[in-house]
Parts: structure tokens; C-alpha cells; sequence
């Protein structure tokens, strides 16, 4: 396997007393798909809550080309390569689709490759392009999330997260998301994704590991997508 | 000709209120915090008028701006800063130990009695337009809430830290999620606040150059009920609020009969108190928002 871009080494993460994340470890090399799912509560968004700084790392180690960022506060994570497309979106709606954009330039690290990295994001999501001046409000949730993912591929992160992007979009608006990671993929960038669509992840991401109770439980290749037994017997673990 | 020399008083007054309200709600879209801490930096700005009285008026102004913007910069740092993440009932009650803090300073080092401050005296001299009077002060108010106000639009849409204060507003976590820095956002948030708060201090020594340690008080808590009474959520109603009550409070001091003048703030405030239990999230939001906040 190639060398991991990011790495989770046992990672712990709590609500006050309460332990969410338990121990999680997982890597994520350049140019590879990883699921992570599970059922609600699981501590997904926790985890990649922990992975940017916004939650407090209690344990463990989190690694990026091998070096530790736990501890790093969420602006400096980002600065070092590492976006989130956080649940529902946050897209800022009274702002314009070329602000929202703009916004993403504050966790890039330098402008060398700008305009390039520009004209591929339009290429990939043209959406953007097209209604540029309208208030991000106005987009409908699956123009909004592609402007989300656009918006985080400006600052040309080297880890992507994406948490539950496919939520509340349609299915052929899905497919258009699904293709662009795809392409974001094929760049070499390190993509870990999150998601409640268990099998449509696992028979799509390079490998899926499922969550349950702060812990993971099972790691599925695409093969195994369509083992639903096994995924059961994980999510009621 | 009178009634139109009152409405251009009350402009005037008003554009000064306004000032102060943009300068509450830059800090509260940023931070959620209502910064009763404002007024002691026009209190502070008044005083270093008075300390480099004798010095080229020139040096005294930017002196002015100096103090007010660190002081500003410096309040944020050692108070509030130590304080993110905390509750906001915890935030507004440092807010208030730091005013209360800073007057006893003011107390201390200037003692209650007040300290002159007329650099810009001359600018209560009259323009005769006529039969229109107007002082150069009102004219100054007027310019200095038109350019200031545009110049804050300007620097809030055309730059780079306006839009990451914007999107801070909005949404903090989200605007830190993207690389935003925290830090430099409530920086700038409090260094405008205080850049605002100083160009008060000039204009308000003009009128009253007798510096107390509770100059900037008096001005701010109205500032601060107009930005409530139009939404201090937002940087237009908040300073379209500002504005309405600085225009009805000098309209009311003019037109009130003598015998209820000493009233006149008790009106405005009964005024906001019907406004408030009809529109609780403030006069100017949109329709349907809740303006509770538990705090």
C-alpha cells in the first residue's frame, strides 16, 4: 500500500465524560476512496471532527505524511492540507457563489497554481461557474453541495473529508457527486468519506470501515458491498 | 425653517449614534457579545484628548485613534480571547467587569471631576446658510456617518478579512472550518470598533468637552438600545437603529415643552419598550424571526 497521508493511531475522542470515539485507527493514502460508516451515534462526524481539531484528540494520534497535528487548532489543520465538507452542507447563503468560493482560499497555502486549480474546479463542478453572482441561499441542496466540495478544493487540501454528502440529494445529483470524487480521487488527493448509504459507499469507496459505538468494528473491500449479513452483524455489534 | 434646522440636527445626531451602533455590532456578528466595554473606549479617547491638549492638534487626533484602537485590540486580547468558548452569560458579565474596571481607572487617574477637552472647539462655530444655522459640528457628524459608514460597507465587501468577518457572522464554526483564523477576525472586529469608537470621542468632545469617567456611557447604552430596536443581529438594522434612536431623542429634547425635556430619554425608552414586546428580534428584521436568546 502506498504511504498514508493520513492516519488515525488509536484515536479517542469524549463529550465530557461521555466517550464517542474509542480508539480508531484507519489510513488514508493519496488517491484513495475510505468509507466510514455506521448507524447514528456512532461517532462519524466525531471523528472527523477530532481529525480537523474541533474536537479535542483524548487519545491516540492523528498523522498527516506522518506527522502528528493532534492538538492543532481547526484553522492551522486546514492550513496544513486538510478540508472537511462538513453534514448539511454550511453553505454561507447570504453570500455569493463567488464568495463562498473565495472563502475556501483561507486555508490555502499559497496562490502558486491558483487560476489552474480554478478552471478545474469549474470544469468539474460547472455549477458554480454558471450562477456565480446569486446568493449561495438560492442554489438548490445539490447545487449547494457541490459547491461545497468546490469551495473545499480550493484550497487544494490533500485530505478531503466529506461528511454524509449524498444526504437529502437525489439520486442522479448523487451519481454528479460520487463522478467528481472520483476526478478529486484520480489527483492523488486522500479522501475519507462518511456516510449512512452503507452500501452504496462500501461497493464504491477503495475500502469501507464500519463504525459502531465509537469503535470500529469490520473493514469491507467493494466485494464485499453486497454482503449484507456481515454489515448487520456490524451495525448491531 | 426651524423644523428643517431640528431635522438636521437630529441627522446629525442620529449618523453619531449610528457610529457607535456599527461599532456594537461588528463585535456582536462576530462574537455573539454585546461589548458594553464600547463606551469606555470613547471615554478613553476623550481623555487622551485631554492629556495631549497641548500638543499639535494633529498629533492629538492620531494619538486618539491610537488609543482607542489598542485599547480596543488590548480589551479583546486579555479579556475576551481567554474567555472564547465560554458561555455568553460568562462573556457579557466580563464585558461589564471590564467597564466597570476601566471607569475606576478613569476615576482613579482623573478623579470625578471633569477634564476639558476643546481641541475641536472650533468647530461649534456656526455656517450660516440664510436663515439656516448650522454648526461645522453638524456638518461634521453628517460627513464623518456617510464616509464612515460607507467605508466600513467597503472594507465589510471589497476585502479579504471583510468577507472571512462576513462568513465569521454568518457561521464561526464553518468560516473556521475552512481555514478562516478566529483570531484575526475578532481582531479586526475589535480594532474597527475602535477606530469607530475614537472618531466619536472628536466629535462628541466637540459638544461636550467636559470629560467624566462616564463620558462614553450615556452614548453607548442608547446606541446600544437602537441597535437592539433594529436588530443588532445585522450591521444595517443595527445602525439604521442607532441612527432612529440618536434622530428621535434630539427631535424629542427639541420639541418636548420645557417642563418634559428632562424626560425625554424616559420617552424613548417606553418608545423601545412597545417596540420590543411587538417585535422582540427588532424593528427592522425580517418578519417571522424570534429574537429570543437565551442567555
Amino acid at each position: 500500500m502506498a504511504e498514508p497521508m493520513l492516519e488515525l493511531d488509536r484515536v479517542e475522542a469524549r463529550y465530557g465524560a461521555i466517550s464517542v470515539v474509542r480508539g480508531v485507527s484507519l489510513t488514508v493514502a493519496g488517491g484513495e476512496i475510505v468509507g466510514l460508516i455506521g448507524p447514528n451515534g456512532a461517532g462519524k462526524t466525531t471523528t472527523l471532527l477530532t481529525i480537523m481539531g474541533e474536537v479535542p484528540c483524548a487519545g491516540g494520534v492523528v498523522r498527516l505524511r506522518g506527522k502528528a497535528i493532534s492538538g492543532l487548532p481547526t484553522e492551522a489543520t486546514v492550513r496544513r492540507g486538510i478540508a472537511l465538507v462538513p453534514e448539511g452542507r454550511h453553505i454561507f447563503a447570504n453570500l455569493t457563489v463567488a464568495e463562498n468560493l473565495r472563502l475556501g482560499l483561507a486555508g490555502r497555502q499559497s496562490r502558486d497554481g491558483l487560476d489552474a486549480d480554478m478552471d478545474w474546479i469549474h470544469g468539474l463542478f460547472p455549477v458554480v461557474g454558471q450562477f456565480r453572482e446569486r446568493p449561495a441561499g438560492a442554489l438548490s441542496g445539490g447545487q449547494q453541495q457541490q459547491l461545497a466540495i468546490a469551495r473545499a478544493m480550493i484550497a487544494a487540501p490533500t485530505v478531503l473529508l466529506l461528511d454524509e454528502p449524498s444526504l437529502g440529494l437525489a439520486p442522479s445529483v448523487i451519481d454528479t457527486v460520487l463522478g467528481a470524487l472520483s476526478d478529486i480521487r484520480a489527483r492523488g488527493v486522500a479522501i475519507l468519506l462518511v456516510e449512512q448509504r452503507a452500501q452504496l459507499i462500501a461497493g464504491f469507496a477503495d475500502r469501507t470501515h464500519v463504525l459502531s459505538n465509537g469503535r470500529i468494528r469490520m473493514s469491507l473491500t467493494p466485494d464485499e458491498a453486497q454482503d449484507t449479513d456481515r454489515m448487520i452483524a456490524a451495525y448491531l455489534a | 425653517m426651524q423644523t428643517i434646522q431640528a431635522i438636521i440636527d437630529a441627522i446629525a445626531v442620529g449618523a453619531l449614534y449610528a457610529l457607535v451602533a456599527v461599532g456594537l455590532a461588528l463585535v456582536f456578528g462576530v462574537m455573539r457579545l454585546i461589548n458594553f466595554a464600547q463606551g469606555e473606549l470613547i471615554t478613553a479617547g476623550a481623555y487622551s484628548l485631554y492629556l495631549t491638549r497641548n500638543l499639535p492638534l494633529v498629533v492629538s487626533i492620531v494619538v486618539c485613534f491610537v488609543v482607542c484602537v489598542a485599547l480596543a485590540v488590548a480589551i479583546e486580547r486579555v479579556a475576551f480571547r481567554p474567555l472564547r468558548g465560554a458561555s455568553p452569560a460568562t462573556t457579557l458579565v466580563a464585558t461589564f467587569a471590564v467597564a466597570f474596571a476601566l471607569e475606576a481607572v478613569w476615576l482613579i487617574a482623573f478623579t470625578p471631576q471633569g477634564k476639558t477637552a476643546d481641541l475641536l472647539s472650533a468647530l461649534n462655530r456656526t455656517a450660516t446658510h440664510g436663515s439656516l444655522h448650522l454648526r461645522w459640528v453638524t456638518i461634521t457628524e453628517l460627513v464623518a456617518g456617510v464616509v464612515l459608514l460607507g467605508g466600513t460597507v467597503l472594507v465589510l465587501n471589497r476585502t479579504t478579512i471583510g468577507l472571512h468577518m462576513r462568513a465569521a457572522a454568518s457561521d464561526f464554526r464553518a468560516a473556521r472550518l475552512l481555514g478562516v483564523r478566529a483570531d484575526r477576525v475578532i481582531r479586526a472586529a475589535f480594532a474597527m470598533s475602535g477606530f469607530l469608537a475614537a472618531v466619536v470621542s472628536l466629535l462628541l468632545t466637540v459638544q461636550q468637552p467636559l470629560v467624566t469617567p462616564t463620558f462614553g456611557l450615556d452614548v453607548t447604552i442608547l446606541a446600544l438600545v437602537g441597535a437592539v430596536l433594529g436588530g443588532i443581529d445585522r450591521l444595517a438594522t443595527a445602525t439604521a437603529g442607532g441612527f432612529l434612536i440618536g434622530f428621535i431623542s434630539s427631535i424629542l429634547g427639541d420639541e418636548l415643552p420645557a417642563s418634559l425635556s428632562n424626560f425625554a430619554p424616559s420617552f424613548t425608552f417606553l418608545v423601545v419598550i412597545l417596540v420590543l414586546l411587538i417585535r422582540p428580534a427588532g424593528l427592522l428584521a425580517p418578519l417571522g424571526q424570534s429574537g429570543v436568546d437565551r442567555v
